[in-house]
């Protein structure tokens, strides 16, 4: 699948996993990994500089968990600024897609 | 499997300042569980960990370039921020040096302009004290005329502050063959000039001595017109005292100008007459305007007459173009057995309605007021009649009283 495709939604979709549950970066990925039906792999290079700086604008906090094998793990989770930008950029892609839908699903008659 | 170093090589060596103190580890604790969890999914597909491991860092990409950007961007705000004030700082700094140079240079040149106008100064300082310390002196040369003839062996005296300022003083010097007299070098100023001709009459004009030679105009002269006149003197004193007395004294005043020219008028000088009580002259003095070349009078109520030296003349010759003012009668009553010494008694006849007053400039004339002037003419003979006024021969028997009283 084409990248540039997800220019403008890894915002969307970090805030959405995590509005769900606490999660940390391999775990946030993978899972929209698989909830996309493995069709949006998000690159480690891209995900941690926008988990920081969707922190640093207060849409996300972090804490520490130390796990069993002695390793501290990062989680993120929602804020109500966060929540908020979510509700927003739903709606926005909710109006977006059945926008592309709409024109996508047309049956055009070429004269 | 220890990913730890990979992250940290790609974060700068040295901490910045306002850098907080778990970045760092937050980052690398962070990135080393994504690569752990990411080895552990690996090691699932496969038993080598060295695949395993390549298959991470090829899904996950250098570990140490995401760890850098994300400890940039952590610090960028500071970065900028302190990049800002460095160039802020260098701006500064470079303008503060600017400012300085600037100054510096400005300093520079004020300097040598304080340098140079000091000089300037000193140069005319120099100048100013050699020019202050060199005397300014003046002198003078003046021709003396006397009915636009030159007056030769005329005694002219300078009057003023000829050496020191504010004291007065006085040259005196003898025309020459040519009429003239020359002063200096003495202050310039302000100067009374006193010319007397050898009979003593005295001539008095104010004059300026410049800086450098003055040659002044000629101080031109009227001749003095004298008409000799024999005067003699006949004493008329009160019966009650007239036994009494050994010597009469009249002293006249300084004579009052008759002859002028402009400002310039000639003074002659006073005169002083010896008389018996039978008439005839003793002694006769003149007493040049100024006074102080005659010998000092004696003061006191005694006073010592050297007898031998005495005249006995009947007449005395007197210039008639004058007159002559009576100021005092000296009666002088002998001592007992002391033959030359003598009491006096001193009648002032006139008084100066104004003081007589002197300086530099000038001598302000003086005026009498008591007896009438006696006046000599050259046709005829001249008697002067010596008579005590009424008002003053109460004052000569009170003192005969007293002295009776005293001797008593």
């Amino acid at each position: 699948m084409d990248p540039k495709l997800l220019t403008g939604t890894l915002e969307m979709l970090i805030l959405d996993v995590l509005a769900r549950a606490d999660s940390y970066g391999y775990e946030l990925a993978q899972t929209v990994l698989i909830a996309s039906g493995e069709r949006f792999d998000l690159k480690e290079g891209s995900l941690y500089p926008a988990l920081h700086r969707m922190q640093r604008r207060k849409l996300l906090r972090s804490y520490w968990v130390n796990t069993q094998d002695r390793r501290r793990r990062k989680y993120y989770s929602l804020t109500p600024k966060g929540r908020q930008v979510l509700k927003t950029k739903r709606n926005e892609w909710t109006q977006f897609s059945r926008g592309i839908q709409g024109v996508l699903g047309q049956t055009y008659v070429v004269a | 499997m220890s990913w730890r170093e990979g992250i940290e090589a790609g974060l700068p060596p040295p901490p910045l300042d306002g850098e907080s103190g778990d970045l760092r580890r937050d980052i690398i604790d962070e990135l080393a569980d994504h690569l752990d969890c990411a080895m552990q999914r690996e090691r699932k597909h496969t038993d080598d960990d060295v695949a395993a491991q390549r298959a991470v860092i090829e899904r996950f990409g250098n570990p140490g370039r995401i760890a850098y950007r994300l400890w940039f961007d952590a610090m960028k705000e500071t970065i900028m921020s302190q990049r800002i004030s460095l160039v802020t700082n260098i701006v500064v700094a470079m303008a503060c040096i600017a400012i300085a140079l600037v100054a510096f240079n400005s300093l520079k040149q004020n300097t040598a302009l304080t340098d140079a106008l000091l000089a300037k100064l000193e140069s005319i300082g120099a100048g100013t004290e050699a020019k202050a310390s060199a005397p300014v002196w003046a002198d003078a040369t003046i021709p003396i005329l006397v009915d636009d003839k030159p007056a030769v062996d005329y005694l002219v005296t300078l009057l003023g502050e000829a050496f020191n300022p504010g004291k007065d003083e006085f040259l005196r010097h003898r025309t020459d063959a040519d009429g003239r007299v020359a002063f200096g070098p003495i202050r310039p100023g302000r100067y009374s000039l006193r010319v007397e001709d050898p009979s003593g009459l005295q001539l008095t004009t104010d004059t300026i001595l410049y800086p450098g030679h003055n040659e002044l105009d000629p101080v031109s002269l009227p001749a003095p017109k004298p008409q000799p006149a024999t005067v003699s003197f006949a004493v008329n004193l009160p019966e009650q005292i007239k036994n009494r007395i050994a010597f009469v004294r009249l002293k006249f005043a300084k004579h009052l100008p008759e002859h002028g020219a402009h400002n310039n008028q000639w003074h002659w000088p006073s005169l002083d007459v010896l008389l018996r009580p039978d008439g005839t002259v003793a002694q006769i003095q003149s007493v040049p305007v100024g006074g102080g070349r005659l010998p000092p009078q004696p003061t006191g109520n005694e006073e010592h007459i050297d007898l031998e030296a005495l005249e006995q003349r009947r007449t005395v010759e007197l210039d008639g173009a004058l007159t002559y003012r009576l100021a005092d009668i000296v009666l002088y009553v002998p001592i007992q057995d002391v033959a030359d010494r003598f009491v006096k008694i001193t009648l002032p006849l006139v008084r100066p309605r104004r003081a007589r007053q002197f300086s530099p400039q000038y001598i302000k004339p003086i005026y009498f007021g008591g007896l009438p002037p006696l006046r000599a003419t050259s046709t005829k003979e001249n008697v002067w009649q010596v008579q005590i006024p009424d008002w003053l021969v109460e004052t000569v028997e009170k003192h005969f009283e007293d002295s009776a009283i005293t001797r008593g």
